[in-house]
């Protein structure tokens, strides 16, 4: 089904966020309609007033009728409050709910489905969205029940006073829904270019501060202040057509207030000087203050059909958004109880193919590695290093997994170990370090619970302890995208710190060490063993050096071992691993690349 | 103190800050002073007109019931006070909508021109989200001061005094009563409306602190799925949730009070007016059309504080926008204004020479002192050194990018001190380890902008460095788009793009910062050819961080923490057996 029309999800997720609150909006919407009930009183005593000094009897006690105004004011007011907690308060806890709903599917989904999440749709998803849904559900339920009851109180009201002519001074008001639809229209259109130029605009920025020595040394400049200006103009004519769009419909509704108070007063006038005898109500000092309040009223209500219109087109865009997020099936979990530590890893014959994609990338691969070993994986880019990784690191499912002949952590078979339990005693670095905008210690233990010694000591095993000197507040110094910028070679080591608190057993590093000198990638290899003699390191890597005391080395070649062994073996082979560290040798970086 | 970094902080202690923040955005409105003073003129003929509404409606009321006599006059003249209300708050509102985004614009270009000028330094202080923040988000925050809500709330703040005004005119008790409350109501407005403001702030700092969360959630997803961090990063965003509920709760208990308030001096004045009017009327002190009109008047006096109090917001938004445009453009003196105006000849063979150079980027550490070395012409020199031995300032200098605090750079017997960075640049190229492709066409991003390159010359150069097929493959050839979402090349082609460029520019001087991502054999082949191709002829100095590029360069600079460890030909250093060669040896062992 074509995903950008279906709206089948939207009803189900709706009713499923109000369901826990049915009882309160009910209650709300039953305060919408006696505060509206309660407004169509003071112009009705109003009227009483008027009709009475018309007639000159004035027998109405100013100061009863001035109480009664109070009072129904004042309660008005209170119950005014009431509505705002059932309606807005109400609302946002539907939110919160539709958010804690959103993120828990997506941390309990598989790993293979939500990590082609990206992080801005994400992020707009979880605030944006689900606040159109708020929206929605909150203002819209109470803009319809409010224009409805307000939709039948005052043509009810003028009806029962002056009958059917009340029609008459309705007529401008029948304007009213066509000139919103066509101003909405137009609004919203220029709305949404305004705010792409917007970010248009802000991504020249960015640039400018990332290219800044570029363009300057290379003169381009001008050409940039020709594309700038470009977009300031179109922002600028943008939102003046915004203004005038805004402006105009202004103009628009100041227009019909006045044909209806003009009519109204012509009504009056006919009324007494000819001898229409239909007209005859009009000629009432207590019709007219009636009639001009009541018409005041009309005015929102009869706007607001074509905001619960677009109120309800964002909601409903914003739950197809979402319904990817609604299709993550939650994550497998095996039975088996892993204990620690992970003492063997046995792979034998292991297929894997990625879905829509033809070629295996692990084609029938095996693997071991037991207590206390140093196992290398070397191979070129897209030859499954990151896949067995990944795999090892139980982020793919096993029923993602095509077949395998034997695959065994601690003699237990893959498909039966607890995920959970394994995660907690494994501890993977994926390719690309990952940093939190948070703290250096936020990073380091995001559970909190490491003590300042612990997290002192995993600096110095990551080789971040001089870095550390250049932080202003030590470990409680912001980092990341808010925080101080850190170098390619800062952030792994930030990711190894990491993984040296999780106090692991098995260590699997996806080409963690790329940006590090020789000399640091060794120490921290060998500060892993100084922690725990008996863990085991899976290191997959671009660098045969980084290798040489490791205790086995596959080369993986399109999804295949094609060489195995160790450091001294392979060089003797003189197959693919030895071309590579030839080639290594005379390509390879000197000093750090931290810059 | 850096002067260039900005901060985050109100400066909203000191006193009348708003004042003195208008002041820097007044030049932006004072160049239209002819139109703001017809805008004030029509100004006045709207709020007339506004006010003039009641008090005709009172008329026509009056002689629609008592005799019809004059009723076509006072008709016209009621329709006559409505229709100069609407056109000239029409009108009004229309040219000082022109003028304000005229004005906005104008302060975006000037902000625009100021980051094209402001010193590099500028640029590493701040992170690219604060200079968006800055110089984007807070222009926007600002416009409700430059649109038609400015005016419609001076117009509301008139049509409240006047019919203020009118109505003590008409009924001098039912004045003094409404004053008061007025005066009430506008108190509570801004007691209700700020404390919103402040719970709004902290309701956005939440928001935006989950916001964030949620990007780590989503950036990390790898680690936590393998970490299993599933044990407390639920509950952690539980517990934003929490707060989250707990602020908005706040927001809107704060934003509740007015409303009721404000509800509450409707029902007061209503009452006030009936408890004075009625016996008025009976007596005979005012007409029963007057009574309409002074009903009329009180809508008029309490019903703008709904739009007002719906704008509150905006306006506090815009009060601290002010503030810090203000700090971005008191930068304006930062401004780097290149004096130098000499141009400059380069004969080839030029050498580039450091001359006792002094050098830091702030005062207390320099980087540089008394630096001297030299840069041979026409030659390939590579420098080599670990983090903060000053590679990159190095190449910063000589780009005339920083300021040095002594000494000199000369380009052969040109210093660069006097020379127009405009001269300097037309001789320099420069490549940088981020891979800089523009959103444009592959056309636009080899020949940049230069449209006296043709297509045949782009042609060769893409055929010398085997990017061709490539390039014929795809299906619009060099006008393929190429922008953020597009994954056309892979990173050695774009490094070859890069290279295809400055080969196209033919710079006297190429500065080559080596990007560091690794490559596959093919790809990595493909570059150190172009690269040897590129640095033939030119004076060349390369950051290299690749062996193979070492091996290009026919000069070696070896610097540590701002000083030459060893430099000269690599043949002579190898022979040395200094710093150059134990790098070799070092890796040579292994």
């Amino acid at each position: 089904m074509d995903s950008k029309t279906d709206n089948s999800l939207f009803i189900p997720v709706v009713k499923e966020l109000v369901k826990p609150y049915k009882k309160i909006l009910g209650f709300g919407c039953i305060i919408v309609v006696l505060i509206n009930a309660l407004e169509m009183i003071p112009p009705l005593l109003l009227k009483n007033l008027g009709d009475s000094i018309q007639s000159g009897a004035y027998n109405y006690d100013p100061r009863i009728y001035a109480a009664i105004f109070l009072g129904i004011y004042i309660a008005i007011g209170a119950l005014k409050l009431v509505w705002r907690y059932c309606f807005f308060i109400t609302s946002r806890y539907m939110e919160v709910d539709l958010k804690k709903n959103l993120f828990e599917k997506i941390l309990l989904s598989r790993f293979s489905k939500a990590s082609s999440l990206k992080v801005g749709t994400t992020v707009s998803l979880l605030s944006y969205d689900t606040n159109d849904v708020r929206m929605y559900i909150g203002i819209g339920g109470l803009i319809l029940i409010d224009t409805i009851t307000y939709l039948i109180y005052i043509p009810f009201v003028l009806y029962t006073i002056i009958g059917i002519k009340c029609l008459i001074l309705l007529i401008p008001f029948a304007l009213i829904p066509f000139g919103m639809h066509l101003y909405e229209k137009n609004v919203n259109f220029l709305y949404e270019k305004s705010s792409k130029l917007l970010g248009d605009i802000s991504d020249k920025v960015h640039e400018e501060s990332v290219g800044v020595k570029i363009f300057r040394v290379l003169r381009l400049q001008g050409v940039r202040r020709t594309k700038f200006r470009g977009l300031l103009d179109s922002l600028y004519e943008t939102n003046k057509s915004i203004g005038v769009v805004d402006l105009c419909f202004e103009s628009f509704l100041l227009s019909l207030i006045f044909m209806s108070r003009a009519i109204l007063f012509l009504c009056a006038y006919f009324a007494l000087t000819s001898n229409e005898m239909w007209l005859k109500d009009f000629a009432s000092l207590g019709v007219i203050i009636l009639v001009l309040k009541l018409l005041d009223k009309l005015i929102w209500p009869m706007m607001s059909f074509s905001y619960l219109a677009t109120l309800s087109e964002k909601a409903k865009a914003a739950v197809r958004r979402m319904s990817y997020i609604y299709e993550l099936e939650p994550a497998y979990k095996g039975e088996h109880k892993v204990f620690s530590p992970i003492h063997s890893i046995d792979v034998e014959d292991l297929y894997f193919t990625y879905p829509n994609e033809r070629n295996h990338v692990l084609d029938g691969i095996h693997f071991k590695a037991s207590q206390g070993q140093k196992i290398g994986i070397v191979g070129d880019v897209g030859a499954g290093k990151s896949t067995l990784l990944r795999i090892l690191a139980s982020l793919h499912q096993p029923s993602e997994i095509d077949s395998y002949g034997k695959f065994q952590i601690n003699e237990i078979d893959y498909r039966n170990i607890n995920y959970d339990l394994y995660r907690n005693i494994t501890s993977y670095i994926p390719q690309e370090s990952i940093v939190f905008n948070s703290t250096l210690s936020g990073n380091l233990s995001p559970n909190g619970k490491a003590t300042k010694e612990e997290i002192h000591a995993s600096l110095k095993d990551a080789c971040l302890d001089t870095d550390l000197k250049q932080l202003p507040k030590g470990i409680e110094t912001l980092i990341g995208e808010k925080g101080v910028n850190l170098s390619g070679g800062q952030r792994q080591r930030v990711s190894i710190a990491r993984s040296f608190l999780s106090n692991a057993s098995l260590y699997l590093w996806d080409d963690t060490i790329s940006a590090l000198d020789v000399e640091t990638e060794r120490k921290v290899v060998s500060n892993i063993f100084k922690l725990n003699p008996e863990a085991i390191l899976v290191l997959a890597t671009h660098r045969p050096s980084a290798l040489m005391d490791f205790d086995n080395i596959y080369i993986l070649m399109d999804g295949k071992v094609i060489e195995e062994g160790n450091f001294s073996k392979l060089m003797q082979i003189k197959g693919h691993f030895y071309n590579l560290f030839q080639y290594e040798v005379r390509t390879r970086e000197v000093g750090g690349i931290d810059e | 103190m850096n002067k260039l970094l900005l901060d985050d902080q109100d400066r909203k202690n000191e006193k009348f800050q708003a004042i003195n923040d208008f002041k820097v955005l007044w030049p932006y409105l004072k160049e239209f002073k002819f139109q703001l003073i017809v805008c004030i003129v029509l100004f006045g003929f709207s709020t007339v007109g506004t006010i003039g509404v009641p008090y005709s409606m009172g008329l026509v009321i009056d002689k629609s019931l008592t005799d019809g006599s004059n009723f076509w006059t006072y008709f016209l003249f009621f329709c006559g006070c409505y229709l100069i209300m609407i056109i000239f708050s029409f009108l009004q509102n229309y040219i000082f909508l022109k003028l304000g985004q005229r004005a906005l614009y104008n302060l975006r270009v000037d902000i625009q021109e100021l980051l094209f000028r402001l010193p590099l330094k500028f640029f590493d202080t701040n992170s690219s989200g604060k200079i968006i923040s800055r110089s984007v988000n807070d222009v926007t925050g600002l416009a409700v001061l430059f649109n038609s809500k400015f005016f419609s709330t001076m117009s509301e703040a008139a049509t409240i005094i006047g019919s203020l005004a009118a109505l003590t005119l008409i009924s001098p008790l039912c004045g003094g009563f409404l004053s008061i409350y007025t005066i009430l109501l506008i108190f509570f407005l801004f007691k209700f409306m700020g404390e919103a403001g402040k719970k709004m702030i902290g309701f956005r700092s939440i928001s935006s602190r989950i916001n964030s969360f949620v990007g780590d959630t989503v950036n990390g997803l790898e680690i936590i799925f393998a970490s299993n961090y599933h044990s407390f990063w639920i509950p952690k965003y539980l517990r934003f949730m929490r707060l989250f509920k707990v602020s908005i709760k706040r927001v809107i208990f704060a934003w509740a009070k007015f409303p009721t308030v404000h509800t509450i001096a409707i029902g007061l004045s209503y009452s006030t007016v009936i408890f004075i009017c009625y016996n008025q009327v009976q007596s005979g002190v005012i007409t029963s059309g007057q009574f309409v009109a002074i009903l009329t008047y009180v809508s008029f006096i309490l019903n703008p504080f709904h739009q007002i109090s719906g704008r509150f917001n905006e306006f506090q938004t815009a009060m601290s926008s002010m503030n810090k445009i203000n700090q971005i453009l008191s930068l304006k003196d930062e401004r780097e204004i290149d004096v130098s105006v000499g141009g400059m000849l380069l004969i080839p063979g030029s050498d580039i020479n450091f001359e006792n150079l002094k050098f830091g980027y702030d005062s207390e550490n320099a980087l540089f002192d008394g630096f001297n070395c030299t840069i041979p012409g026409e030659k390939t020199t590579a420098i080599i050194g670990r983090t903060g031995s000053g590679k990159t300032s190095l190449i910063g200098l000589i780009c005339k990018l920083y300021p040095w605090q002594g000494g000199d750079i000369k380009i052969g017997d040109f210093s660069l001190q006097d020379l127009s960075k405009e001269s300097l640049y037309s001789h320099v190229g420069v490549v940088t380890q981020q891979l800089f492709i523009f959103e444009d066409t592959i056309r636009e991003n080899l020949r940049l902008y230069d449209e006296s390159i043709d297509d045949e010359r782009i042609s060769n150069v893409l055929a010398e460095i085997k990017l061709d097929k490539k390039i014929n493959s795809l299906e619009k050839g060099l006008d393929s788009f190429f922008d953020k979402s597009s994954d056309i090349f892979s990173v050695g082609e774009k490094q070859l793009i890069i290279i295809g460029r400055m080969l196209l520019r033919d710079p006297k001087i190429l500065i080559f910062d080596e990007a560091t991502a690794s490559l596959d054999n093919h790809s990595e082949f493909l570059v150190q050819n172009a690269c040897q191709k590129l640095f033939r002829g030119r004076t060349t100095i390369i950051i290299a961080h690749r062996l193979s590029t070492i091996q290009m360069a026919q000069n070696i600079v070896v610097l540590d923490s701002g000083k030459i460890v060893e430099e000269g030909a690599p043949d002579k250093l190898i022979e040395n057996k200094g710093a150059y060669y134990d790098y070799l040896q070092f890796l040579s062992d292994e």
